[in-house]
């Protein structure tokens, strides 16, 4: 592949891959406006987080000259912030229930981020900015003591647009931490039950205490707030205490049950402070959780409905009030009363669905939802990839040597690892360069220097010949077509292809051989391994290639049709 | 040298000092007002005047031809990672190039 090349008069003209939005700067050169020396390119939209850039510069032209030359460079998109340290930290003990817990980050969130929280067992937390790399997360009540939480936190990259704030795309969230830690164990008490919210109205309360107790002293110091009449029982070993409220407890009420300090054990230890738990009863409905989450992309076609409500549901009731736009014919299953899924007969690909669960559910145990909920995903495009391993040409300086990187990647995928100068070597190869053109023949050798560092590449038949002395079965195409290349993906064999570049000046550039072969030359030949598509086999829409500049990128199948038919669609298909 | 900037710096700096010279000899000429030598001074200047040109002239060119263009620096460099998006993507040549 050629980098640079003298040709031509053509205009600036840098190019962006993947594409951002935003306009070049050329300073003047000495107030000259029609010449530069330096320009600067200011986005107006971010990236995606650590993605591969190229940026290519055709029509390069000294004043005065008439020529064409190129240039390009390639650099990572900037990286998603990273948790350096938490406070608590994964795996600690004894936390205090008072607790707030601290994530350090090894970068600020510029806005490019968007991060998910959550922690079981559940409680309500708030989210606070301390400073540019931290981030507090407050828990608005105690934590229960003795007991582990474990706090996820997910991430996703945004696509954005500078100005105007508006999200334009997103990847799927991520997980990206996961901190566990036990809070301090409570003295006296074992465990105490129900916690949380959802308990139902005729539940018993469970005081388990560590030692045996003394019976009346617990309850002389027992209190529950609001009030309420109630039946006890001891077990036999007084550490067990079940209290049986004598009527239902309210609905969506907030209890707190305190064991005032003078608490005596049976043995006669006596607890220091007042021990408070707190439960709260069923109340309306409230949608957990809906799969998909909301606002992902890239969701399988085959992917089902999964929702999850805090509580015990009428079945019929909570899908009568399921919907999902645009609408899909499909069966409902149960997990249990909690969950329900749908199972969608078919979801179209590249194709945006709204869930909606309206109010009025009906509760078993609890009351009705008055909160309509709403969840949007959208279907991946119909695509097929081989996973292959990526290898780069080396960029600094710069490598020509495109061809048997792809060949590179194609062993490497079927379990042999040679390095580049081995595989020149292998094939051979002619530096020889005279009056502007090159004197090697690429149907039998490559075209350049033994590491690749210089030169034009080398065609189909030394490629074919790498995978052959290895005993590894090959097809080669001339004249191929997309849905040939595609149905050869399908079946799980990558093909290897020859194709322009689609950043240089586009011109032929053919040449007669040393040994007198009319060689056919493009300017910007390239190579790459084909290891995708989307869309169905007979008619692709785009072209995953693994490409030893680009890196993995799709192309829509018509330019890639072009590009590919510049040097009559040869394709290299390894088995 | 090959380096066209340079060059092209210098020979501003040389064509500011020959008109420099050109000044100061022109008022040296008025003051003395030496008639007698009058032709030989102005054939002898301009001819001076004319070959230090072509040569500046020579360099420029002769520098332009000799210094291919190429990128002598960017931001991010090449195969590391673009810090923040405050910062935007530079593109140096080492020789002024054409815009269109």
């Amino acid at each position: 592949m050629n980098l640079i090349h003298l040709y031509k008069k053509d205009k600036l003209d840098p190019s962006i891959n993947p594409n951002i939005q935003g306009y070049w700067v050329w300073k003047d050169f000495l107030g000259i406006p029609s010449l530069t020396k330096i320009g600067y390119f200011y986005p107006e939209q971010s990236t995606f987080n650590d993605q591969r850039i190229v940026i290519y510069i055709t029509g390069i032209s000294r004043p005065l000259k008439n020529e064409n030359h190129e240039y390009g460079f390639v650099f990572d998109s900037p990286n998603l912030p990273m948790l350096t340290y938490s406070t608590p930290f994964n795996g600690d003990i004894e936390v205090p229930i008072d607790t707030d817990l601290e994530l350090n980050f090894n970068k600020p969130n510029t806005g490019y981020a968007e991060f998910s929280y959550s922690i079981e067992p559940e409680i309500k937390f708030t989210i606070q900015e301390t400073s540019p790399t931290q981030i507090l997360v407050n828990f608005e009540e105690d934590l229960q003591q003795s007991q582990k939480y474990v706090f996820k936190m997910q991430v996703r990259s945004l696509k954005k647009n500078f100005k105007t704030g508006e999200i334009l795309e997103t990847t799927n969230f991520e997980d990206a931490a996961r901190i566990a830690f036990y809070t301090k164990r409570e003295p006296l008490i074992k465990s105490f039950s129900p916690t949380g919210t959802g308990a139902l109205q005729d539940t018993d309360i469970l005081i388990r205490f560590e030692v045996p107790m003394n019976s009346e002293s617990v309850l002389e110091k027992l209190d529950i707030t609001p009030t309420i009449n109630f039946d006890y029982e001891w077990n036999e070993r007084l550490d067990l205490l079940k209290i049986t409220p004598t009527d239902p407890l309210p609905k969506d009420t907030s209890f707190k049950v305190t064991l005032k300090q003078g608490v005596l054990s049976k043995s006669g230890g006596i607890s220091t402070k007042d021990i408070t738990y707190e439960f709260k009863t069923i109340g309306p409905i409230i949608v957990k959780s809906v799969e998909p989450q909301n606002n992902s992309s890239n969701v399988n076609e085959n992917s089902i409905i999964k929702v999850t409500f805090d509580q015990a549901v009428s079945r019929e009731s909570a899908q009568s009030k399921f919907s999902i736009t645009p609408n899909v014919s499909g069966s409902f299953e149960w997990e249990n009363d909690f969950t329900m899924i749908f199972r969608p007969n078919k979801l179209n690909f590249s194709t945006t669905y709204t869930v909606k669960i309206n109010t009025g559910i009906e509760s078993i145990y609890g009351l009705p939802n008055t909160e309509e909920f709403s969840s949007t995903f959208t279907v991946r495009s119909n695509q097929i990839i081989i996973q292959m391993p990526q290898y780069f040409q080396p960029q600094s300086p710069p490598s020509f040597s495109c061809n048997v990187y792809a060949a590179r990647m194609a062993l490497a995928w079927k379990g042999y690892n040679v390095g580049i100068i081995s595989l020149i070597a292998e094939m051979g190869y002619n530096d020889g360069y005279q009056n502007g053109h090159w004197l090697g023949n690429p149907y039998k050798e490559y075209v350049g220097n033994y590491d690749g560092s210089w030169g034009y590449g080398v065609y189909w038949d030394p490629i074919q010949k790498l995978f052959t002395n290895r005993g590894i079965q090959t097809e080669l195409y001339k004249g191929w077509n997309l849905s040939g290349l595609a149905k050869a993906v399908e079946q799980g064999h990558p093909v290897i292809i020859w194709r322009y570049n689609g950043e240089s000046a586009n011109y032929d550039k053919n040449w007669v051989a040393q040994d007198g072969t009319y060689v056919v030359g493009i300017n910007g030949q390239h190579g790459g391994v084909v290891t995708g598509f989307r869309g169905s086999s007979d008619n692709p829409t785009h072209i995953f290639l693994n490409d030893p500049w680009y890196g993995k990128i799709w192309i829509q199948a018509s330019l890639f049709d072009y590009y590919w038919s510049r040097l009559g669609r040869v394709g290299l298909v390894i088995y | 040298m090959n380096n066209f900037e340079n060059v092209f710096k210098i020979s501003i700096f040389f064509v500011f000092f020959l008109f420099t010279v050109d000044l100061v000899g022109l008022v040296f000429f008025i003051i003395k007002r030496n008639q007698k030598n009058f032709k030989k001074i102005i054939f002898i200047s301009l001819g001076l005047n004319l070959l230090i040109l072509t040569l500046i002239a020579f360099s420029i060119f002769w520098s332009l031809e000799k210094t291919p263009p190429k990128i002598i620096y960017t931001y991010p460099d090449t195969e590391t990672k673009w810090d923040n998006y405050d910062q935007p993507i530079v593109v140096e040549f080492n020789t002024p190039v054409q815009k269109r």
